[in-house]
């Protein structure tokens, strides 16, 4: 073992943190043989690199856009806006009903084979980088660093008695996480009921009880799960995270040591030759597995509890620069690469994937761009199967339905079909309908029953924009009258 | 070993820690107690539902929720009868020796 100053590991990795992490480990032997195992608190130690600079990026994108779509409005519309209580959602200025629930079927259908398309091409790319888990847990990391202080500081803190100092510091740091994630909780009730009006309920206290109710349910789902759960939402409760493994081939990207080069591993003194002692390029600083989010060490082989947010390859790029060995002992790398084999990014399994999302995506842009923003519906009145009018004129009544899906308001001119001389009777000849909105008039069809064939006939009602040419609806309907032969 | 406690899952010798226990009744209860609420409410208009019958005037958020929480507590009532049934059968304990045998 070398002296403190020339060993060249930062001062909780030495002897003495190794030590402390051997009663860990006799701690949780301990633990299992009881009940059930308690989880050991991770510390992550903060990490500067490529890849951390990376994922503070997508934080802050993600967050930002979480944040921030919120509040958009175009026309006094919020532009993301799923209104349950209205039973209207608004997605960029289009308007969508509940009985149009095929298309969110649609888009979830394809986010989960964006997902596996990812997956096998770069293997957990969204846990490290995307995932709301690792998103906040991030900002809620950084905020107890902010407060408590580093990975030492905080592990100290923990374990010293609770006096006013500690109350206060935890205190703040929990006021902090509170905070947070009451604004979350508020941001979210924000996407189903209008956050302009939310907001200024929320500003006089007046909210209902049930906005309350989700803006505190949210934000303390936030608040367990990226303040206290942390990884083990990963570990236990993602089933990505269990299946994931199914994407994989020898091709996919992973986060590997290269063991052929780091073992044996071992302590030396900086400037000393490895090779003379023995020694792989490993020096055995144990920072892989401080930084660590999951608290695994990479050197064991890839781990499905991993969620390749490449922390290690960041901190021990830095160890191996220190050294003045080259970079890459722990990498992103595939199995094929590992094992001296060429790596091949179009295969059949990307083909495939890829092919398939093409075919759903153009069929979901077709669909909703072919999708009519109006719709009829038409119920025959079950009051009566026909009245006879003093003119001996036979006449059905039926309920129209409009429903507007367009963010505009429309005029439209009601006309019928049907066998000659139907007139059609309604008191309103053209129908106003507000923008996004469902109306229900009342018409009726008349004929001289010598004019019909048939008990039932087929008949259709058609309405027509009186100002937006090309927009219209038709739907069909049963005239019923006397039977023929009894007349 | 079987203390009849909730956590004292067994499989294949192996204890699991109680926190998976929980989240893996509670969670995809979760999960599917929101896929239910959806496509429950896509179908059926809370307020049509609760004018046909009279019942007091309930909102339509108030209405979902509730819903989904009705659905949510199916789901765990669920989940939590398949963790408790999936428990192993406790083995018989051995005969006591005779007390003439012992000595």
């Amino acid at each position: 073992m070398s002296s403190p100053e020339q060993d060249p590991r930062p001062e909780s990795a030495g002897a003495g943190a190794r030590s402390r992490r051997g009663v860990k480990v006799e701690l949780v032997d301990d633990v299992e043989k009881s009940l059930y195992a308690r989880r050991q608190k991770i510390y992550p130690r903060e990490v500067h690199g490529v890849f951390a600079t990376l994922r503070v990026t997508a934080v802050l994108v993600l967050l930002g856009l979480f944040y921030g779509v919120a509040w958009l409005s175009w026309d006094g519309q919020q532009l993301l806006l799923f209104d349950l209580p209205a039973r209207q959602f608004h997605v960029f200025g289009m308007l969508f009903f509940p009985q149009d629930f095929l298309y969110l079927t649609f888009m979830l259908i394809i986010a989960a084979l964006t997902l596996f398309f990812f997956t096998a091409l770069a293997g957990r790319l969204w846990c490290g980088y995307a995932c709301p888990q690792t998103v906040w847990t991030e900002v809620f990391l950084w905020i107890e660093r902010k407060i408590e202080g580093d990975r030492p500081r905080q592990m100290k803190l923990d374990k010293s008695p609770l006096g006013a100092r500690k109350f206060a510091i935890k205190g703040a740091k929990h006021l902090v996480w509170v905070l947070f994630s009451l604004w979350t909780g508020f941001t979210f009730v924000g996407y189903f009921t209008p956050i302009t009006e939310l907001g200024a309920r929320a500003l006089e206290f007046s909210l209902g009880p049930w906005e309350t109710f989700w803006i505190f349910f949210y934000g303390f789902a936030t608040y367990g799960n990226a303040g206290w759960m942390r990884e083990q939402v990963c570990i236990y409760m993602c089933p990505y995270a269990r299946f994931q493994s199914a994407m994989f081939d020898r091709d996919t990207l992973i986060i590997s040591y290269d063991s052929e080069r780091g073992e044996p591993r071992g302590a030396r003194r900086r400037g000393s030759d490895p090779k003379a002692a023995g020694l792989g390029d490993c020096i055995d600083c144990t920072l892989c597995v401080q930084v660590c989010p999951t608290g695994i060490d990479i050197r064991n082989g890839l781990q499905y509890q991993c969620i390749a947010c490449a922390s290690c390859i960041d901190v021990c790029d830095e160890v191996m620069d220190k050294m003045g060995y080259p970079r890459g002992l722990v990498r992103y790398t595939t199995e094929n690469a590992v094992s001296g084999k060429q790596t091949h990014v179009v295969r059949p399994r990307i083909l495939v994937y890829s092919a398939i999302l093409a075919l759903l995506m153009v069929a979901l842009v077709v669909s909703v761009m072919l999708r009519s923003p109006l719709e009829l519906d038409v119920i025959r009145d079950r009051n009566a199967l026909y009245r006879e009018t003093s003119e001996g004129l036979v006449e059905n009544v039926y309920e129209l339905k409009i429903v507007n899906m367009d963010e505009r308001a429309h005029r439209f001119r009601l006309s019928l079909e049907g066998p000659e001389s139907l007139a059609l009777i309604t008191e309103e000849p053209e129908i106003a309908v507000d923008a996004a909105s469902v109306r229900v008039v009342v018409a009726s069809a008349r004929i001289d029953p010598a004019r019909l064939s048939q008990r039932s006939t087929e008949i259709r009602f058609r309405i027509d924009s009186l100002d937006e040419e090309e927009l219209g609806a038709d739907a069909v309907a049963r005239f019923l009258g006397p039977t023929p032969s009894a007349r | 070993m079987t203390t009849g406690r909730p956590d004292d899952v067994q499989g294949a010798g192996e204890r699991i820690p109680r926190v998976q226990l929980v989240s893996a009744v509670v969670w995809p209860a979760f999960v599917m107690a929101g896929v239910a609420t959806a496509v429950f409410f896509t179908f059926l208009d809370p307020v049509h539902v609760l004018e046909c019958t009279g019942e007091a005037p309930l909102g339509r958020t108030a209405a979902y929720s509730l819903g989904f929480f009705m659905f949510w507590a199916l789901c765990i009532a669920t989940g939590a009868g398949t963790a408790y049934f999936l428990r192993p059968e406790v083995p018989p304990r051995p005969p006591r020796p005779r007390t003439e045998e012992l000595s």
